[in-house]
């Protein structure tokens, strides 16, 4: 009878998708349209992509392991996105803008565009797509898992993980960029509704509310509601006190420079659309994220559902109340999961075709881009298959220490969208230096620096290369077109017509 | 089936139905604005 009532909530589920996806297909076979769903989208569409793409499956497993074992310190994962939103704010409408003249669909044309490099465009494109490598196997694990648990592992890990993988790489390919927006629209009203009130119940059905819980929590080990730093009980092993501060600010800075966030900007209709969407988001998101980490923290006064691993504390007893539950809680690790895969490879076939290959062959139809777009997008989905079936490639846990490189565009990115004399040399000298010093950290220190209280190497990375890009500023002279891309900038979207 | 699991039950077509009724009403309004 569970299995009967998991496997049909699943294939509701799967329907539902399916159904919202395939009844919307390319209106015309061009590149733009695959590529940014035709710059169409409102600000519905924005607000929930931006919810549905910004949780991943593992939310529910790593960051629950975190809520589970440091407590509060999960709660960086709010603030970041809420100055993540910020910051998206504050780049939106110049990108939109930019993207809407010049044609843009990925970073790397940005930095061609603004910069005058091809190289650079080459190179920010290879970056952004390594390190976002390891979140795709990472998510089809979670996938995998969560196919196992709703079907009670009567479908076994790899096999799930291979049948979530062709039902995405199938709408992927259907329609590019517009099946992903869609896609990411219904898993985002998933984590909305279905989300808030699963662990809504949750906390009552386990604690009788809130502060019951916390209560709970407090008794069994009351650091957990404290982040660590001086006096608040962690002991010497804990990293220091801008460990919580670093880890916030490193998200908010990075937020938007993931490929597959970034492109969403070009995918909106109007720079109006994309501000509405911040009249929503900043107010539904922190709340999910933080019913989320508050059961994952109030599951640690619950030792008995930490069977060996805290990572499935949250999800054992989050099942524990059903097969309803179950249920609602694998599908929403598979959301995330299929959120974050199909916008991972879809921006990594798109960044790929526009950013590696078209710079050396420019005389390409767009037909052919949209014809390679597809073809490597089956061959990064099913390389990710292989890869997550086996042990990791050494250079996939390589990858995985140097995420925090993908904060170092930043400087590039938003200094180069506000200010006229950032130039080539000042680029490539920020982005480089940042990059060098997150990878000499990454190597030699853990996830924190000791010696630095626990900041993150990527923080200081990223002051010394904001440092570097404006010292390089006054030295190199600024890009010959900075006066034509910053009149597009400060050109409303209505008049935009006339400089295209 | 206890209360709870009827009250996730609810939550979870709720959020399935809005989701395919609304993203399908606004595609379509995008496509006849567009022509």
């Amino acid at each position: 009878m569970n299995i009967f009532i998991t496997l049909t909530m699943l294939g509701i589920y799967i329907a539902g998708l399916a159904y919202a996806v395939y009844s919307n297909p390319l209106p015309e076979q061009s590149f733009e349209d695959f590529a940014v769903g035709g710059r169409s989208f409102g600000w519905q569409f924005i607000t929930m992509t931006i919810i549905g793409t910004w949780y991943p499956g593992s939310l529910l497993i790593g960051w629950a392991q975190m809520g589970y074992d440091m407590g509060v310190t999960s709660t960086y994962l709010i603030f970041y996105t809420l100055g993540g939103l910020y910051i998206f704010f504050l780049i939106c409408s110049p990108l939109w803008k930019l993207g809407k003249v010049y044609d843009l669909k990925t970073m790397g044309q940005l930095f061609e565009l603004r910069y005058n490099s091809r190289s650079l465009r080459i190179f920010v494109g290879l970056v952004v797509l390594l390190v976002e490598l390891p979140w795709i196997i990472t998510e089809l694990l979670a996938s995998g898992y969560a196919i196992q648990a709703i079907t009670y592992e009567k479908i076994p890990f790899n096999l799930g993980m291979t049948i979530i993988a062709v039902f995405f790489l199938l709408y992927v390919l259907f329609s590019g960029m517009r099946a992903v927006i869609i896609a990411d629209y219904y898993q985002g009203w998933m984590f909305l509704i279905g989300g808030m009130v699963l662990f809504g119940v949750a906390v009552y059905h386990f604690f009788g509310g809130i502060g019951p819980m916390l209560m709970e929590v407090r008794d069994i080990q009351a650091e957990l509601l404290t982040v660590p730093g001086p006096m608040s009980g962690w002991g010497g092993e804990a990293p220091g006190a801008l460990f919580w501060p670093s880890l916030i600010l490193m998200g908010m800075f990075g937020a938007y420079m993931w490929p597959s966030l970034f492109s969403r900007i070009f995918a909106a209709a109007s720079t109006k659309e994309l501000k509405e969407s911040i009249r929503i988001t900043p107010f539904v998101a922190p709340i999910f994220t933080l019913l989320i980490l508050l059961v994952a923290i109030g599951a640690s006064a619950r030792p008995e559902f930490n069977t060996g691993d805290s990572a499935y504390a949250l999800v054992n007893m989050i099942s524990s109340m059903g097969p309803v539950a179950v249920a609602t809680i694998s599908i929403l690790i598979l959301a995330g999961a299929l959120s974050m895969m199909d916008s991972m490879i879809s921006s990594w076939s798109i960044v790929f075709v526009n950013d590696v290959l078209t710079p050396f062959f420019p005389n390409m139809s767009p037909k052919t881009q949209t014809t390679i777009a597809r073809v490597f997008t089956v061959l990064v989905g099913f390389a990710g298959l292989m890869m997550a079936m086996t042990d990791l490639p050494t250079i996939v846990q390589l990858l995985t220490r140097v995420y925090q490189a993908i904060v170092q565009v930043f400087p590039a990115v938003f200094l180069g969208l506000i200010w006229k004399k950032g130039n080539k040399l000042s680029a490539w000298g920020g982005t480089l230096t940042g990059i060098i010093i997150v990878a000499y950290f990454a190597f030699t220190q853990p996830d924190y620096v000791p010696f630095l209280n626990g900041m993150q190497g990527g923080l200081i990375a990223l002051a010394i290369n904001f440092l570097v890009y404006v010292a390089l500023a006054y030295v190199g002279k600024p890009e010959n077109n900075v006066d034509e891309l910053f009149i597009a900038i400060k050109t409303k979207d209505i008049d935009l017509k006339r400089l295209t | 089936m206890g209360g709870t699991q009827i009250i996730i039950l609810i939550a979870f077509i709720l959020a399935i139905v809005i989701a395919v009724t609304t993203s399908n009403k606004i595609m379509r309004q995008n496509r006849d604005k567009k022509n």
